[in-house]
């Protein structure tokens, strides 16, 4: 270590917490040093959170310190009594976790909330509290600080509660940050302005930041350091360029490449012209004016979807791409007649599917399904997976009898990579890479002609995301899929997709190639979605900046 | 069957839950047993030994028209019972499909069908009862189906109120896609995700359904005389009480708070064993 002639700000050694007899961490060593950001890096159950409460000494009263001791600032922790271990939280050590708008109360305008963190740590009065406040909201880069303060939870956006829950924790000056997923939920470009804001408030203010994550993208632009965690134990622990040229430990090469996208091939023979809706071939699906409006009570209208046309040759993706709120889901729910559309075409196999009553689209609802964004809650609770998968055999004329519904569910299963027993199985007992599976096992039960994957990627591990990129590609391939990918998640559009529609307030504001578009936006919003990606590949940090600016 | 077992060993670690099943199994003996258990004919006026203190003849004393109060609070068992259960698990039976269709269909039908519902609910229950008894007279069944009207529109509402939240669930769009009709989507999706609550509530029910027969049968609105029914046990004695003739009243009112009790344990218990954080905790 270079800078060993500081102290620490901290030092955790050897930390093992059990919970009951399950062992939690095992271990752990982590050193961060002033003006240093460390990442720790690991998927569902490898403890990061656990280490996030130990260092605050939050852990719930199950858990227990079995070994070991950890150091902030060159004091331990662990024999802390309550007065001291307030100033520990917030005045030495601040988290910041997910989900600002949950650590926020709502029912009291945020400006009192921070003032409230400022006297509690500071002596001062509640008007020169409530100017501080102000003061912190404008350095957080908080526009009109003075009206958001008195603004309560609900009237503000994620991105902004994030803010306001980052001016919380730098109040009292502490030395390390910890962010726990702090911006997971959060729209990319969003979610770019406030590690940039957390960074380098950070580094102004001269405090250690640990940026507790699961993207490996947010690591390598942000963290000199990183610690790589599995089971309860640091896998590896080095600088963010060596671990990114070359991880030395097995695991570590695994999730790296996880984590890559991998462009996929064209398959198509001849080039798609790359204006909206005009292929060469038929395609499976087109739409074309798509239009979808909603009332508001307050007497207002949101333009969900507004003047949307594309179309989809067999075999072949197109990614909708857009933050939340853009109506990419919109569209995909109007396809399958979830919402009404107001006005538009849908022509899939020479039938307009916007103008069959109810009755006559359920058969055509064989050919087109949809698979659904959160695997748990699509899944009805009480149901085996067998019967979820046989569900929509209903509507397939060629499976009838028990015995070819079942023959047919265990095909699906070992089509998604799934062992056949797991057809007795209920959704809460499996995992969340098995229910995605499942749930694509359902929609394409009917050998659909065209489905459309919503946020198949979203809130997975990166192993598994990328199994399940694999499974969708390959599936796509053997089954002449034409395939609707809304995502948010650039990386997972890079290997998926074929062609790409970039979506903003309900419109279509480009549409090409995918190849095209990654190499040559033209749309300045276009510009701006892919300028707030965190490739890994590209590990140019410096370069990125200014397009954020 | 294994659910079965798991309440059981779930009920032997909760005292709660265990004087609740103890009360019901008591009761389920004297609905059962009831002939063999009683000392004396239930309904036999005997003049001569009328208003007797408890004694080893009659071990909890005799009423006014010399009725044994001990046989009689046995024999009662099974009218109360019979009564409060039946209306429960009719209102049951009526207001989970009137809830899930209201809740499911949103149209002018189903808000009419809730203010009526309100209507319902909003009436003093005892005028009603006895208004209700009074034009259909004073038999046991008219009782219990009052009881049931009162009832449709707390379970009609509880489930409607989980319908409402369950039918924009994901999986409900999920099912649409897969093809599913309306009917498979109520009864099949929805309907096995909404019940829960009511299924507690049934056993809360049972046990206001006693204390409103009771209640009726004493401000004279409930079966008549000599039909052994715990309300009507406590109001012929209330006339003595002040006579010191206690036990008239004393026993047939403690019968009423054991089995409310039951039911009220119950109730909180198979809430519990419901509860999902159960398995965390």
């Amino acid at each position: 270590m270079a800078e060993a002639e500081k102290a620490p700000l901290v030092e955790v050694t050897g930390l093992t917490v059990a919970f009951d007899s399950v062992v939690a961490l095992d271990g752990v060593d982590i050193t961060l040093q002033t003006d240093q950001v460390l990442g720790i890096v690991g998927e569902t159950g490898a403890g990061k959170s656990v280490l996030a409460r130990a260092l605050i000494r939050l852990l719930p009263s199950s858990a227990e310190i079995v070994a070991g001791d950890i150091k902030v600032a060159g004091r331990s922790v662990a024999g802390l009594a309550p007065e001291g271990l307030r100033r520990l939280r917030g005045g030495e050590i601040a988290l910041i976790g997910t989900d600002a708008k949950a650590l926020l109360d709502p029912v009291r305008p945020v400006g009192e909330q921070v003032a409230d963190v400022l006297q509690a740590h500071k002596r001062m009065g509640r008007k020169e509290a409530l100017t501080a406040a102000i003061d912190l909201f404008t350095q957080v880069g908080i526009v009109d600080p003075e009206q958001r303060a008195n603004a309560y939870p609900h009237q503000l956006s994620g991105g902004m509660a994030q803010r306001i829950i980052i001016a919380m924790a730098l109040v009292a000056g502490p030395k390390v940050v910890l962010a726990d997923d702090a911006t997971l939920g959060l729209d990319a470009t969003i979610q770019v302005q406030v590690l940039d804001l957390l960074v380098s408030r950070c580094r102004d203010l001269g405090m250690g930041a640990l940026i507790i994550t699961h993207d490996l993208g947010i690591v390598a632009k942000y963290c000199d350091r990183v610690a790589i965690m599995r089971n309860g134990k640091i896998e590896e622990e080095t600088t963010t360029a060596a671990f990114l040229r070359a991880p030395s430990t097995p695991y570590g090469v695994q999730l790296l490449a996880a984590a890559k996208a991998r462009p996929i091939p064209m398959t198509v023979a001849e080039p798609v012209a790359a204006t909206a809706g005009a292929t060469v071939t038929a395609p499976a699906i087109e739409v074309v004016g798509l239009r979808k409006h909603f009332n508001m009570p307050s007497g207002h209208v949101i333009r969900a979807v507004d003047d949307v046309s594309f179309s989809i040759p067999r075999g072949e993706t197109l990614a909708l791409v857009g933050e939340s709120g853009s109506g990419k889901t919109t569209v995909g729910q109007c396809l399958v007649r979830l919402l009404s559309a107001d006005t538009g075409k849908v022509n899939f196999g020479g039938t307009d599917l916007l103008s069959l009553s109810e009755r006559d689209f359920r058969p055509v609802r064989k050919n087109i399904q949809m698979v659904f964004q959160e695997p748990y809650v699509a899944l009805n609770p009480r149901w085996r997976v067998e019967d979820l998968i046989s569900e929509p055999l209903a509507l397939d004329p060629t499976v009838t009898g028990s015995a070819a519904r079942h023959k047919r569910v265990l095909e699906m299963l070992d089509l998604v990579r799934l062992p056949g027993k797991l057809a007795k199985s209920y959704p809460h007992q499996l995992t969340a890479g098995e229910q995605k599976r499942v749930g694509m096992a359902r929609a394409l039960a009917t050998r659909p002609e065209f489905v459309i994957f919503d946020e198949p990627t979203t809130a997975l591990d990166i192993r598994i995301r990328a199994q399940i990129i694999d499974l969708i590609r390959d599936l796509q391939r053997d089954m002449a899929l034409a395939t609707l990918f809304i995502t948010h998640d650039l990386n997972s559009v890079r290997s998926l997709a074929h062609n790409v529609a970039v979506m903003r307030y309900g419109k279509i504001v480009e549409i090409g190639e995918a190849a095209r578009i990654f190499a040559a936006p033209e749309h300045d919003y276009t510009k701006m979605l892919l300028g707030a990606e965190l490739p890994i590949e590209e590990f140019v940090p410096a370069q990125k900046q200014g397009i954020l600016a | 069957m294994t659910q079965i077992l798991d309440f059981i060993r779930f009920t032997l670690r909760r005292p709660a839950a265990l004087i609740g099943t103890t009360l019901l199994i008591l009761q389920i003996v004297a609905i059962v047993f009831a002939p063999w258990l009683a000392t004396h004919s239930p309904t036999t006026a005997d003049p001569i030994s009328s208003l007797q203190p408890p004694s080893a003849e009659h071990w909890l004393g005799t009423d006014v028209s010399g009725m044994d109060i001990y046989s009689r609070i046995i024999f009662a068992t099974r009218i109360n019972l019979l009564i409060s259960v039946t209306a429960v698990l009719f209102a049951f039976l009526v207001g989970v499909p009137i809830g899930l269709l209201v809740g499911y269909y949103r149209n002018w039908a189903s808000t009419l069908t809730m203010r009526v519902l309100d209507f319902i609910q909003s009436f003093p229950i005892f005028v009603l009862g006895m208004a209700l008894v009074s034009v259909m007279g004073q038999e046991i069944w008219n009782v219990a189906i009052v009881l049931a009207i009162l009832f449709i529109p707390v379970f009609a509402r509880l489930i409607r109120a989980e319908v409402l939240s369950l039918r924009e669930r994901p999986f409900i769009a999920a099912a649409r896609c897969s093809g599913a009709m309306d009917a498979t989507i109520m009864f099949r999706h929805i309907l096995p995700n909404a019940l829960t609550p009511s299924i507690v509530q049934v056993s809360i029910s049972i046990g206001m359904a006693i204390l409103l027969t009771a209640g009726l049968s004493f401000i004279g609105a409930g079966v008549r005389m000599p039909v052994p029914e715990w309300g009507l046990m406590v109001s012929v004695g209330s006339q003595q009480m002040i006579l010191g003739v206690w036990w008239v009243s004393l026993f047939p009112g403690l019968a009423i708070v054991f089995s409310v009790l039951s039911f009220a344990l119950l109730g909180d218990s198979v809430r519990e064993y419901f509860d999902p954080r159960r398995e965390t905790a």
